[in-house]
């Protein structure tokens, strides 16, 4: 059997304001997962990346990557990974290509080499044309493929990814998606912290919620969801509905005279409800969710935490 | 394997560094060979007709050997405090930071960017003097020697400069009011020997004194300082203030958090 990708235990990380970054996290990630972090912010995201990819100093417990202690085995963990950090962090004053190709000299590879990565990852993130451009021209969304294309220059294990897809637009989003699940395809483990719950809906194979340093929940989106105790649905009516509305076992609540929010408990068939608003008279013309599911069940937790006692 | 991997990384940061020094070039440069073209017009060739000779070489021999110092030291210097600074601002330090580089190599990849970018204005400098002094090269290996040193530890000083820099200010301050003035006190344009006291005692405390008479001692032939006592001043400190820079590095100071 492989090492996993990522085996974190007793991360912890304090910092000199006294603020607590990571409180004792355990985490492992299957080589080959598509794996999602999510939290708030200043849940303690970045400092986890931080630690895993040695931006952040390591104060107590252990980081291996692929088996290798990062602490111990520092060289042999970096080479595994590729980091796309949330900002902007190359030499703007630079050409494209030049930064790729730095960024692969530093993991160990000879010029030559270097430059085929170079050309084949500027290709793969639609950036060959601005090979000879300077950073300083690209626009918001180039600067992100340019961050990506510099990470997967050595060939990275395990892609790291730091909120890739925040201030990018829907289309340029859907294609970086696309790219990260070729990756993910091809072996390379992934890990992606996001904003954008229907993200890691999308993409993700195994999640974490990470809230005050601490992981809160973790599975697989589908096992995850299955822990929610209600779905809110958002029904949009034919005619105005009938004050007040009752139905046995969900709640009802009017948003105006056309729109009602029912929360359905789990595992309640949607046939029954549609056989009591039938018989209420409601003609329904639309049904979605209120939200994300995951984002519903991510509020839950995290309102679940803020309410539990001390 | 790892021999391989380091030299790949240690050859992209001195590229890198490089490539920065070639795309600005009249910043990075330009200056010093103005500069030191102007003291030995202004100075050297005008003023120094009426001060004769120093030790007997004439005035503009005499100052060529600080002038060519004075490039070395503040370039390497500046060098390396800006391309750290310069990392640090728009983050891309990072890049270092996260790649499967020991902190020696980090150290040793900045500091060659000093190095030889001091070492390269030295020269053009030098190139620039010869016409105007007809200098002879006495003892070239402590030439060379010196220049290396002094350029190695500057680097490192500059690098120390650049990590605790949070301001564009801090960059320029220790070249401006530290390296610069003592440069200019360490018998640059004059022999200390020729002092009152305690000008004198205080110019032999002034660790650049000990740099430029060592340097003139390979160009001229002729010092108040013994090669020696050059070598092993630049040496020490050298292996001083390059344990400093390599400590803070391996601890990620003003970094890493």
């Amino acid at each position: 059997m492989s090492a996993p990708a990522i085996a974190l235990e007793g991360l912890t990380k304090h910092y000199a304001s006294g603020r607590t970054g990571l409180a004792g996290v355990d985490l492992t990630v299957d080589a080959g997962c598509f794996f999602g972090l999510l939290g708030p912010n200043g849940a303690g995201k970045t400092t986890l990346i931080g630690l895993l990819t040695s931006l952040v100093r390591l104060e107590q417990g252990t980081v291996r990557v692929f088996g290798h202690d990062l602490a111990r085995e520092p060289v042999a963990a970096r080479r595994l990974i590729g980091l796309v950090p949330q900002e902007v962090n190359f030499n703007s004053f630079e050409p494209v290509a030049e930064i790729v190709a730095t960024q692969a000299a530093y993991y160990g590879l000879s010029p030559r080499r270097a430059r085929q990565r170079t050309d084949a990852v500027l290709s793969l993130m639609g950036l060959a044309d601005r090979a000879r451009q300077t950073a300083w021209g690209l626009s918001g969304g180039l600067k992100r493929r340019l961050m990506i294309a510099r990470a997967l220059a050595h060939e990275p294990r395990l892609l790291v990814l730091d909120e890739p897809t925040a201030g990018v637009d829907v289309a340029a989003r859907h294609d970086l998606w696309a790219v990260l699940q070729r990756l993910n395809a091809a072996g390379t483990t992934v890990l992606l912290t996001t904003h954008y719950l229907e993200e890691a809906e999308q993409l993700c194979d195994d999640l974490a919620f990470i809230d005050d340093g601490r992981l809160i929940a973790r599975g697989g989106p589908g096992a995850l969801l299955q822990g929610m105790d209600h779905d809110t649905l958002v029904l949009d009516l034919a005619v105005d509905c009938p004050e007040p509305l009752r139905l046995d076992g969900v709640t009802v609540r009017a948003v105006d005279a056309r729109t009602l929010e029912v929360d359905v408990p789990r595992g309640r068939h949607l046939n029954t409800l549609f056989a009591s608003l039938t018989e209420a008279g409601v003609q329904v013309t639309s049904l979605r969710n209120k939200s994300n599911r995951l984002e519903q069940l991510f509020l839950e937790r995290l309102r679940g935490r803020q309410e539990a006692p001390a | 394997m790892t021999a391989a991997l380091y030299w790949n990384a240690y050859r992209g940061m001195v590229v890198k560094q490089l490539r920065r020094v070639v795309r600005t070039w009249i910043q990075t440069l330009l200056p010093s060979v103005v500069n030191a073209a102007l003291f030995l017009v202004v100075l050297g060739q005008l003023v120094g007709r009426e001060i004769g000779t120093f030790g007997g070489v004439g005035y503009t021999e005499f100052l060529m050997p600080g002038l060519v110092m004075l490039a070395v030291v503040t370039n390497a210097y500046s060098n390396v405090t800006l391309a750290v600074f310069g990392a640090k601002l728009q983050r891309h330090i990072e890049e270092v930071l996260v790649a499967p580089m020991p902190p020696w190599l980090i150290v040793a990849g900045f500091v060659t960017g000093g190095v030889l970018r001091g070492l390269l204005v030295g020269l053009l400098v030098a190139a620039l003097a010869l016409p105007l002094t007809g200098l002879q090269f006495h003892h070239p290996a402590a030439i060379a020697g010196m220049a290396v040193l002094a350029a190695l530890l500057f680097s490192f000083a500059g690098l120390i400069n650049g990590i605790y820099a949070r301001t564009f200010d801090h960059t320029s301050v220790v070249t401006t009011f530290v390296l610069t003035p003592l440069i200019y006190l360490g018998g640059l344009f004059y022999p200390v020997s020729r002092l009152d006291e305690p000008w004198q005692s205080l110019s032999l405390a002034n660790p650049m004194y000990y740099l430029i008479e060592g340097f003139r001692h390979g160009l001229l032939g002729t010092s108040a300082v013994p090669w020696w006592a050059t070598f092993a001043m630049l040496g020490v400190a050298t292996a001083i203030v390059g344990t400093v820079a390599l400590t803070l590095v391996a601890r990620g100071t003003r970094v890493k958090p």
